[in-house]
């Protein structure tokens, strides 16, 4: 037993070992965190921030701030979501999650991306409506990375995507403030 | 049973059948972990997509990034060796240990993000996804664990004749 112990670990040290040295040597290590390159702009055309009415009659407090540029309440995505059509600054909403969640239900309107069809050529529709535009990602929560994923993704095709934005509480958080919801397939892209 | 040796008196068929049985079990397992080594280290996003997966977990501290960066090779080195040593039946018992290992550290992170109510990938076959979805559920802890009874039978019982642990021995491959 005392052998076969002892192989083990030379087994997992040279793992270790093999696992160190790719890390070090590889060209292309993995980025571990989201950076973005565009700095986060105001939305313009918004309505004043005295306060909103949401769907369940509750009126919102004042404007919450952005806390680092990229991840924001899910109060002021509903301002970007109010934004018209008509307004340039007016953000895509992009969903991060699986698909069978995005047709359970999702901000209307939103892309439904996985980060897992990067690993070939960029989805067409990516390059057909993104280019230009800035976006607004959401997943599960704040526990979910799927949207740090995504807009990692999205940053490297290098096509002008962006100010990023993530929804820190995610879906559920939209949800919970009585948002509008949409089901069923994707419309629009 | 103890060395996948049967007792003196039992037939060559069974003997044969024995070692038949060990080898079809390791080339499955090594299989397994051979696919999943391929998916982490050799697909383009391979290591990008298990860096998030092991991120996810929360396993680690956000500032850890060397940790991060060190399991998101050294996890998949791990499946590569010792699957290849599964079929070469080389060291055989040590290897099943080392995968029964990583099995359970597996399933311990599936169980606690479970409870977590955590929406994460596993990120344990890059984007292939079978039998199970992809996101943590109590569907990979039972395929991890059907695997994690493979490597026990391994460890327990060996490479079997069919094995370089057993060239050059009669009574002991290991």
């Amino acid at each position: 037993m005392r052998c076969i112990l002892l192989k083990t670990v030379v087994l997992l040290a040279v793992a270790i070992g093999a696992g160190f040295a790719h890390s070090k040597l590889t060209k292309h290590p993995p980025d571990l965190h989201f950076v973005p390159q565009n700095p986060a702009a105001a939305p313009t055309g918004a309505a004043p921030a005295t306060g909103t009415t949401t769907a369940t009659g509750v009126t919102q407090g004042p404007k919450p701030e952005v806390d680092d540029g990229v991840h924001i309440s899910v109060a002021r995505a509903k301002e970007f979501y109010d934004l018209p059509p008509s307004n340039p600054k007016k953000p895509i909403f992009i969903d991060a999650r699986n698909h069978d969640d995005y047709k359970d239900g999702h901000v209307p309107g939103s892309m439904w991306i996985d980060k897992k069809y990067f690993d070939g050529a960029a989805p067409k529709k990516v390059t057909d409506y993104l280019p230009g535009m800035s976006v607004v990602i959401y997943c599960h929560g704040a526990d979910c990375s799927d949207s740090e994923a995504v807009a990692k993704r999205l940053q490297s095709l290098n096509r002008g995507i962006g100010p990023m934005y993530i929804i820190k509480d995610g879906f559920p958080g939209w949800v919970k403030a009585g948002y509008p919801v949409d089901k069923g397939e994707e419309v629009g892209f | 049973m103890r060395d996948a040796v049967p007792a003196p008196g039992s037939s060559r068929a069974a003997r044969v059948a024995a070692s038949v049985a060990l080898l079809m079990l390791r080339l499955a397992l090594a299989g397994v972990f051979l696919f999943a080594a391929y998916t982490k280290l050799l697909t383009p996003m391979g290591p990008l997509n298990f860096s998030e997966a092991v991120q996810s977990f929360k396993f680690f501290g956000e500032h850890d990034d060397g940790l991060v960066m060190l399991t998101t090779y050294a996890v998949p080195w791990a499946e590569l060796i010792a699957g290849v040593c599964l079929v070469l039946g080389f060291w055989t018992r040590a290897a099943a240990l080392l995968l029964g290992l990583l099995l359970t550290l597996f399933i311990a992170l599936v169980a606690s993000a479970i409870f977590r109510d955590m929406h994460i990938h596993c990120g344990c076959f890059g984007n292939f996804n079978w039998p199970c979805p992809e996101t943590v559920s109590w569907c990979k802890i039972g395929a991890n664990s059907a695997l994690l009874l493979a490597a026990m039978v391994l460890h327990s019982y060996g490479g079997g004749a069919i094995a370089l642990d057993g060239c050059g021995t009669r009574t002991k491959p290991e």
